[in-house]
């Protein structure tokens, strides 16, 4: 795909939908939102770079191995967990405190943010894993041709 | 107590970087990983005078409150004496075996397996919770696994490693079990709670469950007939893991366990049979079996399966003295197996066999590993002044007293098997000693083997000078180690003295018969070996394993087959029809559901159009025949959900499902090419019957569930309020569905985002496998 008005409205998108899903993962405590949601989101916002552009741009973009985000969400999440544990509290007690930053007001500080952005990492990275791994599989152009003959049979079928 | 949860983690965490560290320093990593046991061993060492005195020292955090789950470590004379044997003999293995392992084999997986299982059974010994103790046993099963397949390109490792796994994890299981029945009788798991109702668990009807469960744990760890299977195979490890998983470790872990659950579990008839029984029968027919070996470590194998025995038995009489010999035996036998096993791998690095057919007067070039090895194999033979001697002497007399016990004319049995076992066991230490370094015989081997270099040699001599001390001083080991460590078991001070000499007696009696007897049969060895080979027909408990492990494959690859026929559709099905049986049982056992309180809005004229849309998308799919507009179709359900999410208000739902919509239909789009073309099939009126019975049937128990959960009165629910109430109090957050999730059930959404990283790793592997695949 080679859209001019796409490849210009996804470049502005990019930034726009990662600001959002920003947002929605410091919101989550409060307000609808969540790591989860947020993951989603920031993934999306990828996806649309790659229909846009190709997978050599996503790669640019998004220069780490997912699967290494993934990781390092599960190693954020469980940390999370086990910091209770040294101080004496059981698996995943979470704490919070409320402070007042300027400009932006007075916010919960809570350590289950932590856990939240673990979970972000998670399903940020599985998403890019998988459209990674799917798109780059190294038959893909060599079936792209292949591909195109099935889409015509298919519609092929369908006037029938 | 700091110390208990800091050995086990450090142990853990040396054993995680152990591959890094071999990066760095190369083979030197096992020296210097022997220093860190070594630093604990003088740790543990300085707690014996208090330890002496009978304090216990505990540590404890909370882990899963609820269940009376903790992270609890306690010290006390049993656990001390066994936390030595662990890090003292294992600064020695771990020094042998950097020497051992030649420069092409990796360290660094090597030493880390190793420092894991050191964790685990530190970890075994020195838990003070049930559940803990279960997870170091299930990791010393797990990383003794790694260690016998060590060689894992051999077959015979991976045969060996698969059978220890499965023959100690399914006495693992049964510990499980048996865990379980305890918390249920006594609903606690804290082993000084346990112990403290242990007069409860005695009287209760599920205690010979209990017993059986935890014995069966024990007995498969420590090799007790017939489940000794695993332990000779287990000899193709690296001989370093064998002269340690044998000697001081794994099989200790068994004796360990019967040890510490004999005041909650012994002292009844049904103990004494059992525990005593086995014990005494793996005693004589290890011994036996030994005779029949010509690998030097087979004989050890079986050796090491033997002596177990003895220890079980003195466990299963339970007296003071047979506690005592019992613990001492312990220690003595850790000792002196761990030389010998040293010494024979010494054999066979220097000679390159280990068949005693093939050797003999190794003492004229290697007069110190003939020197170790001499002095172990006579401790093992109950010579004296040797430790071993020491240890024997109080086995024969606590025989001599069980018998006097017993009731019937059977308690002869006691002291008439336990002198069986010690003579066969007198001759194949002379095997291991007489024959393989003085005895002539044997072809020449093509040049004199010589005493390797001090990595090699100093252990096994350290060890066999230890054997002499404990049986020259047996009370030096017996007020520091031993008699703690039986007062632990017994609960109060056992009343020994250990002597080397204790005057005329019948034990001593005993122990010179047996020297004679074994003296006159090694002077007969080839004629023993004739009958002892001679004897027909015996029970091969490996048979039985082979055919087991067989059958479970055939079986299970034919269920698999008939489940997993490739066909998304048929797994389809199966959900569905698991789905449906859990819901009609469900609503059976709750006694039906009620749609007394319905209370239903009226439907709004665009509630029902969106209902309409999603309804078409789904019926679409039944007649599109091509994948494109069958795509489309679902997208059009799914966004037809989307906006009841937001006719509903809720906010959240829509916002994730409608990303999730986004994201499914580009990675379907993307999965496309991978994807064969969609073929017309004809599906059988049967299956077809049955597929539409289930499709309406979950259709229908879907409806039937939301109505009922509608006509739930909202008000009632106690979690909806708990968590409204407490969100904003406990968590600090108002958005309560985002609490929940990582709040209140946190621990779900740790699972499920592993679920996640865990598929995200699948469809990363299955996608370049195939590539893979295809490339060559």
């Amino acid at each position: 795909m080679n859209s001019i008005i796409l490849q210009t409205v996804a470049r502005v998108a990019l930034y726009v939908l990662l600001i959002l899903a920003a947002f929605l993962l410091f919101a989550g405590h409060n307000a609808p939102g969540g790591g989860f949601i947020a993951g989603l989101l920031a993934a999306a916002a990828f996806i649309l770079q790659m229909l846009a552009f190709d997978l050599e741009y996503v790669a640019k973009l998004f220069p780490v191995n997912p699967l290494g985000v993934v990781a390092t969400g599960l190693i954020l999440a469980a940390g999370v967990g086990f910091v209770p544990m040294l101080l004496g509290y059981p698996f995943l007690t979470s704490a919070f405190t409320t402070i007042t930053v300027p400009i932006i007001g007075r916010g919960e500080l809570t350590s289950v943010f932590f856990f939240d952005l673990g979970v972000f990492f998670v399903v940020v990275g599985a998403m890019m894993t998988v459209i990674k791994e799917m798109a780059s599989d190294n038959s893909y152009h060599s079936r792209v041709d292949e591909m195109r003959e099935v889409v015509k049979e298919d519609s092929e079928l369908w006037k029938r | 107590m700091n110390l208990l949860p800091v050995a086990v983690i450090v142990c853990l965490l040396a054993g995680l970087t152990a591959p890094l560290f071999y990066r760095f320093v190369g083979s030197r990593v096992g020296r210097l990983l022997a220093l860190l046991p070594l630093i604990l061993f003088i740790s543990f060492f300085r707690l014996v005078p208090e330890v002496a005195r009978g304090q216990a020292f505990q540590w404890s955090r909370p882990w899963i409150p609820v269940l009376g789950v903790e992270f609890s470590f306690s010290l006390d004379g049993l656990s001390l004496l066994f936390a030595l044997l662990i890090t003292g003999i294992g600064t020695l293995v771990l020094y042998y075996g950097a020497s051992y392992l030649g420069p092409k084999e990796d360290h660094g997986k090597f030493f880390a397996y190793m420092m894991i299982f050191m964790a685990a059974m530190l970890g075994v010994v020195t838990a003070n919770n049930l559940v803990l103790l279960f997870l170091f046993w299930e990791m010393t099963s797990f990383s003794s696994f790694l260690l016998i397949g060590f060689w894992h390109d051999r077959d015979a490792s991976r045969y060996g490693a698969l059978k220890a796994l499965l023959v100690t994890g399914m006495g693992g299981l049964c510990m499980m079990a048996g865990l379980i029945f305890v918390f249920v009788v006594l609903g606690s798991v804290d082993l000084r709670e346990v112990l403290a109702g242990s007069d409860a668990l005695r009287a209760h009807g599920a205690y010979p469950a209990i017993l059986v469960l935890f014995l069966l744990a024990a007995f498969t760890k420590s090799a007790q007939a017939p489940f000794h299977l695993w332990l000779p195979n287990a000899m193709e490890a690296p001989t370093p893991v064998s002269a340690y998983l044998h000697s001081a470790a794994m099989v200790k872990a068994g004796i360990y366990l019967v040890a510490r659950m004999s005041p909650v579990l012994g002292g009844t008839a049904l103990w004494t049979a059992l525990v005593g029984g086995v014990g005494i029968i793996t005693l004589v027919l290890g011994s036996y079996l030994a005779l029949r070996q010509t690998d030097l470590k087979a004989i050890l194998a079986f050796s090491t399966v033997s002596q177990l025995g003895l220890i079980i038995a003195l466990l299963g009489w339970g007296t003071p003295l047979a506690v005592t010999a019992a613990v001492f035996h312990t220690l003595n036998h850790s000792v002196f197996k761990a030389a010998l096993f040293m010494g024979v791998g010494i054999v066979d690095h220097q000679t390159g066999t280990r068949d005693i057919e093939r050797l003999g007067g190794l003492a004229k070039g290697m007069p110190l590993t003939a020197l170790a090895m001499g002095l172990a194999a006579l401790a093992l033979a109950g010579v004296p002044p040797f430790n071993g001697f020491v240890s024997k002497e109080m086995f024969f007399e606590a025989a001599l007293r069980q018998s006097e016990a017993a009731a019937s004319t059977f308690g002869l049995l006691w002291p008439v098997l336990a002198v069986l076992g010690s003579v066969l066991t007198f001759v194949y230490s002379l095997i291991l000693s007489h024959r393989l370094f003085f005895a002539k015989g044997g072809p020449e081997l093509k040049e004199t083997p010589t005493d390797p270099g001090p990595g090699l040699i100093a252990p096994p001599i350290v060890l066999g000078g230890l054997a002499l001390l404990f049986g020259l001083a047996p009370g030096m080991a017996g007020r520091t180690v031993v008699l703690p460590g039986a007062a632990a078991v017994l609960g109060g001070d056992p009343g020994i003295h250990l002597a080397l000499w204790h005057g005329i007696n019948a034990p001593l009696l005993l122990s010179s018969a047996v020297i004679a007897g074994g003296l006159i049969l090694y002077r007969q060895l080839p004629v023993l070996l004739r009958i002892v080979h001679g004897v027909p027909g015996r029970i091969n408990v490996n048979a039985v394993y082979d055919w087991a492990v067989d059958a479970l494959v055939i079986y299970s690859e034919r269920v698999t087959q008939r489940m997993m026929t490739g066909f998304t559709r048929d797994y389809f099905a199966w959900f569905q029809w698991f789905f449906l049986g859990i819901i009609i049982l469900g609503a059976a056992a709750v006694g039906g559901i009620s749609l007394n309180n319905l209370d239903l809005a009226p439907v709004t004229w665009y509630e029902g159009l969106l209902a309409l849309t999603a309804l078409a998308g789904g019926l679409a799919l039944l007649w599109l025949r091509t994948r494109m507009a069958a795509i489309v179709a679902l997208g059009m359900t799914g966004f037809a959900l989307v906006a009841f999410f937001v006719v509903f208000r809720a906010p959240d739902l829509a916002m994730t499902l409608l990303i999730v919509e986004s994201a499914t239909v580009i990675l379907v789009l993307l999965a496309f090419i991978h994807l064969p073309r969609l073929r017309e099939e004809v599906t059988r009126p049967p299956a077809a019957r049955a597929n539409a019975l289930v499709s309406i049937g979950s259709g229908l128990a879907v409806t039937m569930l939301m109505l009922g959960a509608l006509a739930f009165p909202a008000g009632e629910s106690v979690l909806a309020r708990y968590f409204l109430q407490n969100s904003r109090e406990l968590a600090g957050g108002y958005n309560v569905v985002n609490v929940i999730l990582v709040d209140f059930r946190g621990f779900d959404t740790m699972g499920e985002i592993t679920v996640l990283g865990l598929a995200a790793m699948g469809v990363y592997m299955l996608l370049n496998l195939r590539a893979r695949k295809r490339q060559q």
